[in-house]
Formats: structure tokens, C-alpha cells, sequence
């Protein structure tokens, strides 16, 4: 006789179904590209070329699912996954995590702490990185984050991230996604900011093929402010479909949002966001600004920027562009000795820029941009 | 403060509804009864004596109403509250609308004349129709505009009468499959107008339309096509009302555009049902090269009013306008918005809507902009500006903008704000009282698309906003 344990993540993850055409958080996106049915998780992985360590950061270094090198006083590894919670539209992935993955790396700190995750991905199949970063009272917690290919493989990256920061503590974290072309990435960001806290939280997509992206950030307590940025570099045959939620539930709290896309070739991108208010949560201030920089007839950008707003006292707006890079600045770097080709280069990486400089961080400044200009490189 | 802030809200609510709230006892000749099957459809069609291919495309309407779900996984939950085997889907006194005042039932012209209607044509109006239920009681246009070859008759007499302007677009810009309630419309339309303007003829004055509803558990359901042929020029106003009766009513309209080469059409509409209406209404215009479509469009009343006039832009340098104000008091959302389809290369298009919550009113702005592949030269404005008054007021922002390629411009704003402090104290300090300041704030707020109606519609207007804003200072 035999008797076969499921558990509750499993259950679930087997009860909920993948995303169909209609569901409204799909809108525009590919959701035929979110049915993962039949992948199996990736083995273990290799090891690929290191690259220049960041000063004055601790350094962890995985190959798939498996810690290669490194430690740090205020990381360790915890069995099973945190458990993501998906509002935006991808919970089978969530449950699928929850289920799935192997293991969550813990970060926490009281103080100041500056680390470096490089994740190495090879093989094909599934793999399911979980992290935690828990910032407690007075810390100041910086994070860098990299998807690195080492092979052509087509692997599907499903990583959930939990930011929580304590009263007075901040959270500087950026992520790098530079994946193969033949990978997807379905990312899931959390962020629960309390009182007088602070989270910067950036990500640089330039890989892949396609990308899924929810950012769900709440901001609970007073005088709290969370800031969202991104930049990405999609090409022919990338897709990037990121989804935001902008969560105020406590007075004068303040969220700002700056998301920035570069579309060469026929690229396409998805931007929909949310600004939420609760009721009663006076004093909000939020933003949300998604500009779409078209440098090619054809490529695409499809924006939702959106504002439910259950409160009077608030300040709030939105705002979405799509635009390509204007005759007059061209003209004006010509005019300079500049090739048109260079000029259109020049501006556009000083759009990229604009977002990553939010980050007030030369550090991670520097490797944003380092990231940026690679992707620049390839396709112009 | 809130409570007496509701008891006036609630007492304004009252006076407003008061300007359309009567009615007379029900008379009528042709009452299909309650619910909707294929006898209802084919009663509609003998009653109105429509040729085949009109009794066919009902039914074809009908079976996609009843295939088509309710758009909840987008719309309010609300919709589910609609019993469409509770409604009344036509009720009428005979088809043909009088030519002339005199001939219409007296109970009929007492109410339109409360509403002002006669007066109005008199004074500024080229053409006017009254909608009484199901079909128009009144229909008359200018003899000068008739000389010129303008047509102003109702949707039925359209399609008998001219169906070779009529029938190559009736349907075309709205199909029938569109959503659900155009489904419906298409399946138990009734009433409303239709337009032909001849090349060249520029209509001076507006046409104008009025809706009225007299009968409890009704549904209205009137089709409007207007066609404005090569460089000619037209003004369609329309206005409704109904009594505040104890049960929900339905009133579901199409409203089809047509301007050719050059042509500019204006449909100005200030809605204003009493709270107890869903008023689910699909418009959308098809403008050809050079040619401009405008939206103006006011929302005071219904309890539930989804509706996104749109634009095809589908001719070189088309243009499409969309100017919307809504206001939103306790019991009330409004679901409004545009929809902007570039089909052509430089084509413009311009968003500006405004709305206003007040108590626990909600307001919506649903919008969508396409700019689809190989086009050049595009452009589109969007601003949407929302002023929350009390504290349970809520206000939504909901735009969709697709763009293929680098040759076009689109920019979106949105934003959200409250009438400051300041701004009250410091007209206060100058002898206003709190109403009078928050009054005048928030005309001031929607001042430059006031506007953009005629004038007669903007005094209107802004006196309807007075009364709705009166002690509703939160």
C-alpha cells in the first residue's frame, strides 16, 4: 500500500488554472506564453565567469538552485519557499513557487549591509529563486541582484522577491536581468514599507525573450515612501509585460513610480499600473510615470496607467508617453560633429538614465548603466 | 458635519431629479409586455411594419445578446443587478411622429413643454424630435433645411424611406457583436433619428433631440444614425429625463456617425436620468479624410451610466474630440470615457474629460487610444482631471494606450485632487459663503468645457452644478 503526501502548495498550485485571453490582468500580454505546464525544475548548474565584484559588498554566487561560493553575516538559506502571494494576475506562478522551489535566501539586518547575488542559470526547465529582504529599525540594506545566461538553453526563471522594511530603515535593491533570448522570467516583487521607512527598488530587463513582471508595493505606514523604477532595452523577438500596484493604505504616505522603456527592432511592451488609495489614507502622494521611447516603425507599446482613489486629501496623477526621439535634439548633436546614429544613441541612453540616476547610489549607478550601454552595443 | 452634509446632498439630489420628475398615467396602443424572446422581436417589427432584412437583423442581434456575458470581468458587478425579464421593451401610441405641436397628445406636449422643449425650438433650434417611450412623438425640421435636402426624421422612417443613404451604414460603425448592449439595442431598437446632411450644407442652428421617459420598468432603446456628407457641417444636441420611479430602468442607445471628405459633426449630450436609470449607451463615429468628429458629452444623472464615445479615424487628417464632464453624487457612478481608433495616417486626436465626486459618488474614466502598425504622423492628447469633494467620495482612472511604431506622438495625464483649503478661506475672507466658494471652485474647475457646449446648454449646466454642489461641502 501506498499512500501519496500532496501538500497544501501543491493542492493549490493544482487547482488554480493558467491564465486564459479574457482575464483582464492578461490584457494585451501573452498569456499563452505563461502556460508552463510539463516543465520540470533544472538541475544543478555551472558556475560562469565572475564578474568585477562590487566594493564593500558580501558576495553570493549560485549556479541554479545551488549556493557555489560566498557568505554573509546577514544571509542565510531557508528551506522551502517564502510562499508569494499574486495579485496582479500570475497566481498559478505564485502557487507554482510556493510549491516548487527548493529554498529562500533570508536577508536581514539591523544595520548596514551591502550584498551581492549573482545567479547563474543554465539548462533547460524551471527555476524558482525565492528572497527576503528585511530591513529592521535604523538599517540601511543594499541589494544587487543579476540574472546571468551562461548557455543557450531555454530556461524559464519564475523568482520572487518579499521587501519588508522596519520604522526608519531603507532598502536600496536593483536587479539586472540579462538572460539568453531563448529564457522567460515571471517576476514577482513585493514591498511592505512601515513608518518612515524607505525602498528604492530598480530593475534593468535587456535579456530574454519574455518577461512577466508584477510589482506590488504597500505602503502601511506614515511618512513612508516607496520608489519604483525600471528600465528596459527589449528587441525583435522581446516581449515585456510588467504590472504595478501601488498600495496606500495609511495617511501621508508617498509612492513614485518611473518606469522607462527603449523599443528597438519589434519589440513590445506592456506597462499597467495601478495607484490604489484606501479609504481614510489622507495625505497620499503618489505618482506613476511610464515613458515609451519608440526607436523603430515597428515596435510596439501597448500602456494602462491606472488611479482608484477612495480618499479626497490625496495628490495623485499619472502619466504615459510614447514618443521617439526628437528631429531637434538629433540636429542639435549633429550640428556638434555628432553622426545621427551616435546622437540617437546618446539620447536615448540619457532617457535610460534618467531612472537609473533615482537610485542615488554611484555603485549601483555604475553597473545600471554598465548593463545598459551592453544592450546599446547589440542592437544599434 | 456629515450628517447634515448627506441631508442636503440628499435634499440638492431631490431638487434636481424635481426639473424631470413627473408623469402621467400610462395609454398605450402598442405594449409588447414584460421580458425578451423572439416574439417580442417579431411584435416590435409587425407594430413598426419593417421590411424583412430589419426583422432578420433583429433576430440575428438578438441570439448575440443572449450569447455575449455580461462584461463584468472589466465593468461594476452592478450590471448584474439589471433584470432584463422585468423591462418593458416597447411601449408606444403608434409610429408615426406629428409635424407639428398641436397633433400630439395633450399629456405628451404638457411634458414636453415643463421640459421646455417647444420653447427651445423656437428660440435657437433648426430641428427637434421628441422621444416619448419607445417612438417619437414629435419630429420637425426647419423648411429651409428641408429645401436644402437635410433629412431629419426618425430611425424607422430612415430605413423605409432612405434606405439608400440609410442601409450601406447602418450598422457599420457600431456591428451588432460589439458588446452586449449593442446587441440588445439592435435586437429592440426603437425610436430615435436619423440625419442626412447633403455635400456643402452647413446646418447653422443644432438639431436637437430630447428622450423622455414616462413609463415604470421601461427600457428605451433608440438608434441614432447621422450621416454628414463631403464638407458639410452639423450640430446634434441631445437631452433626457425621466421620473425617479421606485424600480430600475433601462435605457440602451446606439449612436452611429458618418462624416465624409471634410464633413464635421458636433453631438453635444447632457444626460441627466434620474438615479434610478442604467444608461449603457455605445457611441462611436467614422470620420473619413479631413474630417472632424467632436464628442461633448455631460453626465449629472443615472444611477449607472457606462459609456466611451469614439472616434474611427479611418480617412488621412481625420480628427476626433472627446470633452466630458461627469458628476457623480451619493448612489451614483459614472463610467465614462473615450475610445480613439488611428486608422489613418496624421490623424489627431484630443481627450479632455473632467469629473467630479461628490458624497459617495464614484466616477470613472475607461479610455482607449490604438495607433495599429505602418501609420505615421499620429497624435493624441489625453487629460483627465478628477476633483474629489467629501471624504467617501472615489474616483477611478482606467486609460489604455497601444502605439506600433516611432512616427507617432501620444501623451497621457491624469490627475486627482480636491478643492484646497486655501482657495475656500481665501474666497470666504471675500464675503462668500462656504457653498458659494466651493460653488464657484468647482465651476471654475470645469469652466473651460462648459464652454464647449452651446450656450444655452452651459447656463443650463452650471446651474444644475450649483444645485448638485449646494452644502456639499465636506
Amino acid at each position: 500500500m501506498s499512500v501519496t503526501f500532496v501538500s497544501p502548495a501543491l493542492e493549490k498550485f493544482e487547482e488554480l488554472d493558467w491564465p486564459v485571453r479574457t482575464d483582464e490582468n492578461w490584457r494585451f500580454g501573452s498569456w499563452k506564453e505563461a502556460n508552463l505546464s510539463g516543465l520540470e525544475t533544472v538541475g544543478t548548474g555551472t558556475s560562469g565567469d565572475l564578474p568585477e565584484p562590487l566594493k564593500g559588498f558580501d558576495r553570493l554566487v549560485f549556479a541554479n538552485r545551488d549556493l557555489v561560493s560566498g557568505s554573509s553575516d546577514g544571509a542565510e538559506l531557508v528551506e522551502g519557499s517564502f510562499g508569494p502571494t499574486s495579485r496582479l494576475g500570475s497566481s498559478k506562478h505564485a502557487a507554482l513557487h510556493a510549491a516548487k522551489s527548493k529554498h529562500t535566501l533570508h536577508i536581514r539586518s539591523g544595520t548596514d549591509l551591502s550584498l551581492e547575488l549573482i545567479y547563474f542559470v543554465s539548462g533547460e526547465g524551471l527555476f524558482l529563486p525565492g528572497v527576503v529582504i528585511e530591513a529592521e529599525a535604523g538599517a540601511n540594506i543594499r541589494v544587487v541582484k543579476r540574472f546571468i545566461s551562461i548557455d543557450d538553453s531555454a530556461a524559464v526563471v519564475v523568482t520572487a522577491t518579499d521587501v519588508r522594511t522596519a520604522e526608519n530603515s531603507k532598502i536600496t535593491c536593483l536587479v539586472t536581468q540579462e538572460l539568453n533570448r531563448n529564457s522567460k522570467l515571471i517576476r514577482f516583487s513585493d514591498s511592505t514599507l512601515e513608518a518612515s521607512s524607505n525602498a528604492k527598488l530598480a530593475v534593468v530587463h535587456t535579456g530574454a525573450k519574455w518577461v512577466r513582471e508584477e510589482t506590488y508595493s504597500t505602503v502601511s505606514g506614515s511618512d513612508a515612501k516607496s520608489e519604483i523604477l525600471s528600465v528596459t532595452l527589449p528587441d525583435t523577438g522581446q516581449e515585456y509585460d510588467q504590472r504595478t500596484f501601488q498600495h496606500h493604505g495609511a495617511r501621508n504616505t508617498f509612492s513614485d513610480l518611473l518606469f522607462k522603456n527603449t523599443l528597438f527592432g519589434k519589440a513590445t511592451t506592456i506597462f499597467s499600473g495601478l495607484i490604489f488609495v484606501d479609504e481614510g489614507a489622507h495625505g497620499t502622494d503618489a505618482y506613476q510615470t511610464c515613458r515609451n521611447l519608440m526607436m523603430t516603425d515597428e515596435c510596439e507599446a501597448h500602456s494602462m496607467p491606472g488611479l482608484e482613489i477612495n480618499a479626497d486629501d490625496v495628490k495623485c496623477s499619472h502619466g504615459s508617453t510614447s514618443s521617439r526621439v526628437s528631429d531637434e535634439e538629433i540636429f542639435y548633436l549633429m550640428a556638434r560633429g555628432i553622426t545621427a546614429k551616435d546622437a540617437r544613441s546618446l539620447v536615448a541612453q540619457g532617457f535610460s538614465i534618467e531612472a537609473i540616476e533615482r537610485l542615488e547610489d554611484e555603485q549601483l549607478e555604475t553597473l545600471a548603466v554598465e548593463v545598459v550601454a551592453r544592450k546599446f552595443a547589440i542592437v544599434e | 458635519m456629515m450628517n447634515s452634509e448627506t441631508a442636503t446632498v440628499k435634499k440638492v439630489a431631490f431638487e434636481k431629479d424635481d426639473v424631470g420628475n413627473f408623469s402621467f398615467p400610462e395609454s398605450h396602443k402598442f405594449d409588447a409586455g414584460y421580458g425578451l424572446t423572439k416574439d417580442t422581436v417579431d411584435y416590435i417589427s409587425k407594430v413598426k411594419d419593417e421590411p424583412a432584412w430589419v426583422n432578420e437583423f433583429r433576430h440575428k442581434a438578438l441570439k448575440t445578446f443572449e450569447s455575449k456575458p455580461m462584461p463584468t470581468n472589466w465593468a461594476t458587478r452592478d450590471l448584474e443587478n439589471i433584470d432584463f425579464d422585468a423591462i418593458r421593451y416597447y411601449l408606444s401610441d403608434g409610429a408615426q411622429p406629428k409635424r407639428s405641436w398641436d397633433e400630439v397628445p395633450p399629456e405628451v406636449l404638457e411634458t414636453f413643454d415643463r421640459l421646455g422643449v417647444p420653447e427651445q425650438e423656437r428660440a435657437f433650434l433648426a430641428g427637434v424630435e421628441a422621444q416619448y417611450d419607445s417612438e417619437a412623438a414629435y419630429s420637425n425640421v426647419k423648411e429651409a433645411l428641408a429645401d436644402e435636402g437635410v433629412i431629419f426624421v426618425t430611425c424607422a422612417e430612415g430605413l423605409k424611406e432612405h434606405e439608400e443613404i440609410f442601409r450601406p451604414w447602418f450598422g457599420k460603425v457600431i456591428p451588432t457583436g460589439d458588446n452586449k448592449f449593442s446587441a440588445l439595442n439592435s435586437a429592440v431598437m426603437s425610436g430615435g433619428s436619423f440625419i442626412y446632411i447633403p455635400p456643402g450644407v452647413k446646418v447653422k442652428h443644432p438639431l436637437q433631440a430630447y428622450f423622455r421617459i414616462n413609463s415604470e420598468n421601461f427600457g428605451q432603446f433608440e438608434r441614432t444614425l447621422i450621416i454628414a456628407d463631403e464638407g458639410s457641417e452639423v450640430m446634434y444636441m441631445e437631452g433626457c429625463t425621466a421620473p425617479k420611479f421606485e424600480t430600475a430602468t433601462l435605457h440602451s442607445a446606439v449612436v452611429e456617425l458618418v462624416a465624409m471628405k471634410g464633413a464635421k459633426i458636433q453631438y453635444v449630450t447632457v444626460q441627466n436620468w434620474s438615479s434610478n436609470v442604467f444608461n449603457l449607451v455605445t457611441k462611436r463615429g467614422l470620420a473619413h479624410e479631413d474630417a472632424e468628429i467632436r464628442w461633448i458629452d455631460c453626465n449629472i444623472g443615472s444611477r449607472l451610466t457606462m459609456k466611451y464615445p469614439g472616434v474611427v479615424m479611418k480617412g488621412d487628417r481625420a480628427r476626433g474630440e472627446v470633452i466630458s464632464i461627469a458628476l457623480a453624487n451619493d448612489g451614483q457612478h459614472q463610467d465614462t470615457g473615450a475610445k480613439m481608433i488611428h486608422a489613418a495616417n496624421n490623424t489627431t486626436s484630443n481627450v479632455i474629460s473632467k469629473s467630479i465626486s461628490v458624497g459617495e459618488g464614484r466616477s470613472t474614466y475607461r479610455g482607449q487610444v490604438h495607433i495599429p502598425k505602418h501609420l505615421k504622423g499620429c497624435k493624441n492628447n489625453t487629460e483627465c482631471d478628477a476633483l474629489l469633494i467629501s471624504t467617501n467620495s472615489r474616483t477611478d482612472t482606467y486609460p489604455a494606450i497601444s502605439v506600433k511604431g516611432n512616427q507617432h506622438v501620444t501623451q497621457h495625464e491624469a490627475s486627482v485632487s480636491q478643492v484646497s483649503e486655501e482657495m475656500l478661506f481665501y474666497m470666504q475672507q471675500r464675503g462668500l459663503s462656504e457653498t458659494q466658494a466651493m460653488s464657484l471652485a468647482v465651476n471654475g474647475f470645469i469652466n473651460d468645457l462648459v464652454e464647449e457646449f452651446p450656450m444655452e446648454y452651459s447656463v443650463e449646466l452650471k446651474r444644475l452644478i450649483d444645485l448638485e454642489m449646494e452644502g456639499s461641502v465636506g
